[in-house]
């Protein structure tokens, strides 16, 4: 008896220990701006005319983040002040709001244990400039989705916006307000989906735990166990605790081996929509170094 | 004593005789004096004709016919005209391409010669006011791409050169059109177009660019 007791104990102590947020001091920090997208939906982006870049992100598989990683806060500058970006001609935010900031600076944290990933994200607050309040309820969101280790089309070079197009709510073409993420050619069966997780800031607000099919679904998942957040000075620090085993509908199982193409968007000044800042497609594997590839993040072992 | 003065007509046989002997076998003293007046002769033909290349290749002389102030003004308002180190580029730099290369001289000369269409457009009144130089602009510009295209950019690489240019001074996106371009055997006037005058490929759809090999 005392055996099965001492057994018992070990196995509360090792799920204890596995169960520990880890050392973020210890955990290599990677900075990443996020801009402001205004509604250039994914075909904007992969209008030539719009974006010169268009055969060379087709032929050569050339991912945004290999262009853009340095001047996205120029180009957030740009679109949320209402003026055209590079070659086209485009306004992309046909309703600048005065004063908003074009990019927020974010450094991203990622790392994980026997059985669940860590996420930590970091950023200040811009300043809050908007005379309503689009989302009454939170101030502040963050939102991160992810493929299944290359399981969407084209999320290896455009991240997140594989899901984003110009006839959703508020955007360009939009014919139905509540249409809201999508991706083409999606199947949930086959992984070919946006595995889905949402920080909210509102008292109350619980975490969303989600993804995105042929639209978006804000429920279904059961692998996100914590999403938290907390301002600190004017910086919003935020940490996501998830399982690496899928346990729900629309969550994708994460592996060693595997390299997953993730982007993340933040809603600040209780933003809603396309009133947010993206960042550009990434991509993290587990212990899997490449230090080759510029937006990969390498996920170690705490 | 026999009268040896010669008949007319030997007179001139003789002369011929002298003249074709200087041409074929001349004295020494006219070999340098051939030298000395050639040399001379030859630099002020040469020097004259590039004197007259360098004076007509003035941005002034371009603007003397007024319809090339339009795109002189394009000019003034860019990187290329005016920037921080207080270097520019002159009509000709871009449109006659001075070049760099001694041996390269025919190039300069036949695009100079080709310089004389402004100078019929300018007589003939086709592109005399600023909504027919519009109406012409496309036309104009893609001739230009073409030639530069056909030189690969020498226009261009007269100042910019891929081996001197610093990376870690070049935002992200042009350290990778650049690798790209080298790459795929591009040439600067491919992406460049619309730099130095008002940018008018914009209102081409890329593909039709492409199909017109610009």
């Amino acid at each position: 008896m005392p055996k099965r007791i001492a057994i018992a104990a070990i196995g509360v102590l090792a799920t204890s220990v596995a169960m520990a947020a880890p050392d973020w001091s210890k955990v290599p920090a990677r900075k990443v701006t996020l801009f402001y997208p205004g509604q250039a939906g994914l075909e904007w982006v992969m209008n030539v005319t719009d974006h010169s870049a268009v055969p060379d992100i087709v032929n050569k598989k050339r991912f945004c983040a290999k262009c853009h990683e340095g001047d996205a806060s120029e180009i957030g500058d740009k679109i949320v002040a209402g003026k055209p970006v590079g070659s086209s001609k485009s306004v992309l935010e046909p309703a600048p709001i005065a004063g908003k900031a074009g990019f927020v600076p974010a450094t991203v944290q990622i790392a994980h244990d026997d059985s669940k990933i860590y996420f930590r994200f970091e950023w200040e607050s811009p300043k809050a400039v908007s005379s309503k309040k689009m989302d009454a309820k939170n101030e502040a969101k963050l939102t991160m989705m992810f493929d299944g280790g290359g399981t969407v089309d084209g999320a290896e070079i455009n991240g997140c916006w594989a899901t984003c197009h110009v006839d959703l709510r508020t955007m360009k073409n939009a014919k139905d307000e509540k249409k809201t993420k999508y991706i083409k050619g999606a199947d949930l069966a086959a992984d070919k989906f946006m595995d889905l997780i949402q920080w909210r800031s509102g008292k109350g607000e619980k975490p969303v735990d989600g993804y995105v099919d042929s639209e978006r679904h804000m429920d279904g998942g059961k692998s996100l166990l914590k999403a938290e957040g907390k301002k600190e000075g004017g910086k919003w620090i935020v940490t996501f605790e998830r399982e690496l085993a899928a346990k729900g509908k629309g969550d994708h199982n994460i592996a060693t081996g595997k390299v997953y193409n993730f982007g993340f968007a933040i809603h600040e000044d209780h933003a809603e929509a396309r009133y947010h800042y993206v960042s550009l497609g990434y991509q993290f594997g587990l212990d899997k170094p490449a230090p080759d590839v510029k937006n990969y993040i390498d996920v170690q072992k705490q | 004593m026999a009268d040896k003065t010669p008949s007319p007509a030997e007179g001139i046989n003789t002369q011929e005789e002298t003249w074709q002997r200087r041409l074929f076998n001349p004295p020494k003293c006219s070999m340098l004096r051939m030298l000395v007046v050639g040399g001379i002769f030859g630099i002020a033909v040469w020097g004259g004709l590039n004197t007259g290349m360098e004076w007509t290749n003035r941005s002034e002389f371009c603007i003397s016919c007024h319809e090339m102030t339009i795109p002189y003004e394009d000019l003034k308002k860019t990187v290329h005209y005016t920037n921080r180190s207080g270097t520019t580029v002159a009509c000709a730099d871009c449109h006659v391409a001075s070049s760099k290369n001694p041996i390269d001289y025919g190039r300069k000369a036949t695009m100079k010669l080709l310089a004389a269409r402004d100078v019929i457009g300018h007589l003939s009144g086709i592109v005399d006011t600023p909504e027919k130089f519009e109406a012409h602009r496309l036309e104009m510009a893609k001739r230009v791409w073409k030639k530069m295209k056909a030189a690969d950019s020498k226009e261009c690489r007269n100042c910019h050169n891929f081996d001197t240019m610093d990376k870690s001074k070049q935002k992200d996106r042009s350290v990778v059109k650049h690798e790209g371009a080298i790459e795929d055997g591009k040439t600067c006037i491919d992406c460049h177009k619309g730099i130095a005058h008002k940018a008018v490929h914009t209102n081409l759809n890329p593909e039709d660019l492409a199909k017109e090999g610009l």
